[in-house]
């Protein structure tokens, strides 16, 4: 699109502060009436040096810094920064230890998709969903209390193995969370796919084909929805995922609503990976933790498959006990830019939940502005006055249907 | 179109008559679990102030003070600040007694006045006698005094300061006459001085 072109179109900034997530985002939504016709996107704001803090700190504090990223991930950069150290080092790490961790991977990403499809449904105006499925998340943050003495920032990541067992009185407990939640699971999933107004919503909402993912390189379930069958425990497995069986959830059409799919079915491999891991670990002992002394000079590279995407991390040793260089890239970055596929040719009410379906932390709509290039006209929207566009669309589908 | 109407019913009445999910936290005390990571606690009586937690701590969170000009001598003070603090437990873990540091389940720790929830602690601390640097708390030498065992005796600031708990007469009770001398070593004295006087002569030349 020309600038000549663009200047008679109504601009709609998406950001810029977002205080969560590790990415916070501007978008400048460019639109003809109510239809958005450019997207721009700028990253960078709210820097906050995790990488230079890092080379600062131990190689073991840089776990507790790199678990802050992210509330929600909290364990899969610390997963990733363990693959990347173990990596270098070349330690093995011991049975136990990497089925604990598979077991806290897995429950983290339960209780992130629980809580992404929470609130896709506050979007669209379920809110008995929202209500719901936090709800449900509420017993998963329960046993992370129990076995890693938090509800999140689990400190449960040491290079070279876990901090904290997972005790044999516990396990009864945890079996029994898992039971309850797969039957209310398979309630919440049923309620969500089979309702005839949250199809008509969201089915053909921000499609994202085959060719714009690997154009994006996206990653995740972002990737999967739309059939690309990428995924690291999959494509290169690490921790325990080898020994254990699961399948790769994906679906072929790439709107909203198959991310819908992708992430609620990833939910049940999730359990059926923490109930193998379980088995496997049970009457069981062994060293929870290898021995590392010294980290030597050389690089390394770890991958985590977090619950939005691919997780990466390296890291540059000189010999000393600090890393010299530390890189992270999370999922949202590769995720994020999709939103030029995306949202071009979609309705401003549309945008939130399409915003949303990538899974980055939603205050990076929080405040928008309409802007009219032409008469100098602002007018500013709050995230609460998107997120009632988009319910008054759905209101207005349930009356037709 | 009618069966999910039924299953999300039967969900809906079923949360109608449960007990909501949220508790009564303020009127009455929430239960934590046995494992859970709160406030870290000092036992006064175990710490040593040998300054580990200090240097783990990833988030700064504990303050180590070293007051040379006290009153009573010089002091050795670690603080810890809640406000700081990300309950990861490297303090426990790194505690050379152990149960120094402890975390506790206390988790409410709201202030407005933040000297009502810092934990300190406070030691003695044994400081060179002939240039006045630290050489660890008194209880820090003492811990390591027992530790090494018979070994210890090897070591001269750990027998001198034995020898002053006890209150026996020896080399540590004479003063410092400068310049420094090879009799010196036997003193309490940092390593930088004791290496000053071994390599002293009798001539009082170096």
């Amino acid at each position: 699109m020309s600038d000549n072109e663009k200047k008679k179109k109504v601009i709609v900034p998406i950001g810029p502060y977002h205080p969560l997530l590790e990415e916070p985002e501007f978008f400048a939504l460019y639109c003809d009436g109510e239809k958005v016709v450019d997207v721009d996107w700028q990253p960078g704001y709210n820097h906050r040096g995790i990488e230079k803090l890092s080379e600062g700190k131990h190689w073991d504090q840089v776990t507790f810094l790199v678990e802050r990223i992210c509330g929600i991930c909290s364990t899969s950069h610390p997963f990733a920064y363990c693959n990347a150290v173990e990596d270098l080092v070349g330690v093995t790490v011991p049975e136990r230890a990497k089925y604990i961790r598979c077991i806290i991977g897995e429950l983290e990403r339960i209780h992130s998709h629980l809580l992404w499809v929470g609130l896709a449904g506050h979007f669209l105006g379920y809110n008995t969903v929202f209500m719901w499925a936090w709800k449900y998340r509420e017993p998963v943050l329960d046993m992370f209390e129990i076995i890693t003495g938090n509800r999140n920032h689990y400190a449960m990541f040491k290079i070279g193995g876990v901090r904290r067992n997972i005790e044999e009185e516990d396990m009864p407990a945890l079996r029994k969370v898992l039971k309850e939640f797969k039957a209310q699971l398979e309630m919440l999933t049923h309620a969500v796919l089979d309702d005839p107004v949250l199809g008509a919503r969201l089915k053909g909402v921000g499609v994202l084909t085959k060719e714009n993912i690997k154009d994006f390189g996206a990653v995740g379930p972002v990737a999967r929805a739309s059939g690309v069958a990428i995924d690291v425990r999959k494509d290169e497995p690490y921790a325990a995922y080898p020994m254990l069986d699961f399948n790769l959830v994906t679906t072929d059409n790439g709107d909203v609503f198959d991310k819908a799919v992708v992430r609620l079915l990833e939910l049940f491999e999730s359990i059926k990976i923490i109930e193998q891991s379980l088995n496997a670990i049970e009457g069981t002992g062994g060293d929870i933790c290898a021995e590392v002394r010294e980290i030597p000079s050389g690089e390394g590279i770890g991958r985590h498959e977090a619950p939005r995407g691919e997780c990466f991390h390296f890291v540059r040793s000189d010999g000393t006990n600090r890393p010299v260089r530390h890189k992270i890239r999370a999922p949202s970055y590769t995720n994020i830019p999709t939103f030029k596929a995306s949202c071009i040719g979609q309705m401003i009410p549309d945008v939130a939940i399409i915003l949303a379906g990538v899974d980055p932390c939603y205050c990076c709509t929080e405040r928008i502005a309409v802007y009219d290039a032409c008469s100098r006209k602002k007018q500013m929207y709050d995230f609460a006055q998107l997120v009632e566009m988009s319910r008054k669309k759905t209101e207005k589908l349930k009356k037709e249907i | 179109m009618r069966k999910p109407k039924i299953r999300e019913l039967k969900e809906a009445i079923t949360s109608l008559f449960s007990r909501p999910f949220t508790t009564d936290f303020p009127y009455k005390p929430a239960s934590v679990v046995k494992r859970y990571r709160g406030k870290p606690k000092y036992n006064e009586d175990i710490c040593v102030g040998c300054g580990g937690c200090f240097q783990v701590c990833p988030a700064k969170a504990i303050e180590m003070v070293d007051d040379l000009n006290g009153e009573g001598g010089p002091t050795r003070t670690l603080i810890h600040h809640p406000a700081q603090c990300i309950f990861c437990g490297e303090c426990q873990r790194n505690c050379i007694t152990k149960e120094g540091i402890k975390l506790t389940t206390e988790f409410e720790i709201s202030y407005f006045d933040e000297k009502t929830v810092t934990d300190s602690v406070k030691h003695k601390l044994l400081v060179c006698k002939h240039c006045g640097e630290v050489i660890g708390t008194e209880k820090h030498i003492m811990f390591v005094f027992k530790k090494l065992g018979s070994l210890a005796f090897s070591q001269p600031v750990t027998i001198s300061r034995l020898m002053e708990e006890l209150e026996i007469k020896g080399a540590a009770e004479e003063k410092f006459l400068p310049p420094i001398q090879r009799t010196d070593m036997l003193k309490i004295v940092c390593p930088k001085c004791r290496r000053l006087a071994f390599i002293t002569d009798e001539k009082k030349e170096r």
